[in-house]
């Protein structure tokens, strides 16, 4: 029982091994990562999808030539995968701040014209204040003259 | 007899010129348009704060122009197009690197003057209160 155990888990090992032959390449992993949490980013797929895409392409170029044990072209294509999402991730953050400011002005307008129309409103009832007492100073003056006569 | 060997000769001496003026000439059609490409990006990342905003990106998009150049004067196609390629790129992180920069700062000045027009506005109507 336990000698077949054993015997099991060498060979598993072994299959193991045999499984994972491809020596793993650094730049390909790497381009896995950055194309992968670009993929993630909902702002990449809403602004920057072109560049999503072909990243995701070259990332495919890379995965099919390493399974040719092609590693000049290997090498070249993940290079290329995870520098395109990486500009997918900075075109899209670019594109996020551009609409924030853009969507921001509305609002501001919003602000800046109720601004406007107190300052309007104050000065109308400033004025509306003077000419009372103006009004009322004058039927003072006029009930004073009055009363010279 | 004579001339078809006289023939020959000139023949073989055509072919030889145009063989060496063309490998001295378009070393290849493909690296040549890459090149341009990878060229093009890096004037554009040049032009567009890359210098300040990301110069190792940059000196090294610079540095693989000059090796594709180099590698494809030596005839070294497959060379020349990757370089290229790469070069290509890394410009274009270079300059994407800068328009994200100033996108950004553009939208934290945005902020600050929204920041103050808000408390201005709140500030001129509290004020107001007491006067109605």
């Amino acid at each position: 029982m336990n000698v077949r155990l054993m015997t099991g888990i060498g060979a598993a090992c072994v299959m193991a091994g045999c499984a994972s032959t491809p020596l793993p390449n650094p730049a390909l992993d790497n381009a896995r990562t950055v194309v992968e949490s670009a993929e993630a980013n909902p702002d990449v797929a809403r602004y920057s999808a072109l560049d999503l895409e072909a990243a995701k392409k070259d990332l495919a170029m890379a995965e099919s030539a390493e399974l040719r044990r092609d590693e000049t072209t290997t090498s070249q294509a993940a290079y290329m995968a995870a520098q395109t999402a990486r500009l997918a991730q900075l075109r899209a953050a670019a594109k996020v701040e551009d609409a924030h400011v853009s969507d921001g002005q509305a609002e501001r307008d919003r602000i800046q014209l109720a601004a406007r129309t107190h300052e309007l409103q104050q000065a109308q009832s400033a004025a509306d204040l003077a000419a009372a007492k103006t009004r009322a100073l004058q039927s003072e003056a006029d009930a004073l003259k009055a009363k010279q006569n | 007899m004579r001339t078809k060997v006289r023939h020959l000769i000139s023949c073989s001496a055509a072919a030889a010129t145009l063989l060496l003026s063309w490998s001295a000439h378009a070393a290849n059609p493909i690296a040549d348009e890459k090149i341009a490409v990878a060229q093009a990006s890096l004037q554009r990342a040049e032009q567009s704060g890359a210098p300040q905003a990301a110069p190792v990106e940059l000196a090294t998009a610079r540095d693989k122009l000059a090796r594709a150049q180099k590698a494809n004067a030596d005839h070294d196609i497959k060379s020349a197009t990757a370089l290229a390629e790469q070069a290509n790129v890394d410009a274009e992180v270079a300059e994407a690197t800068a328009t994200e920069q100033r996108s950004h700062a553009a939208a934290v000045e945005f902020d600050t003057s929204m920041q103050a027009l808000r408390n201005e506005a709140m500030r001129s109507t509290s004020t107001a209160l007491p006067v109605q």
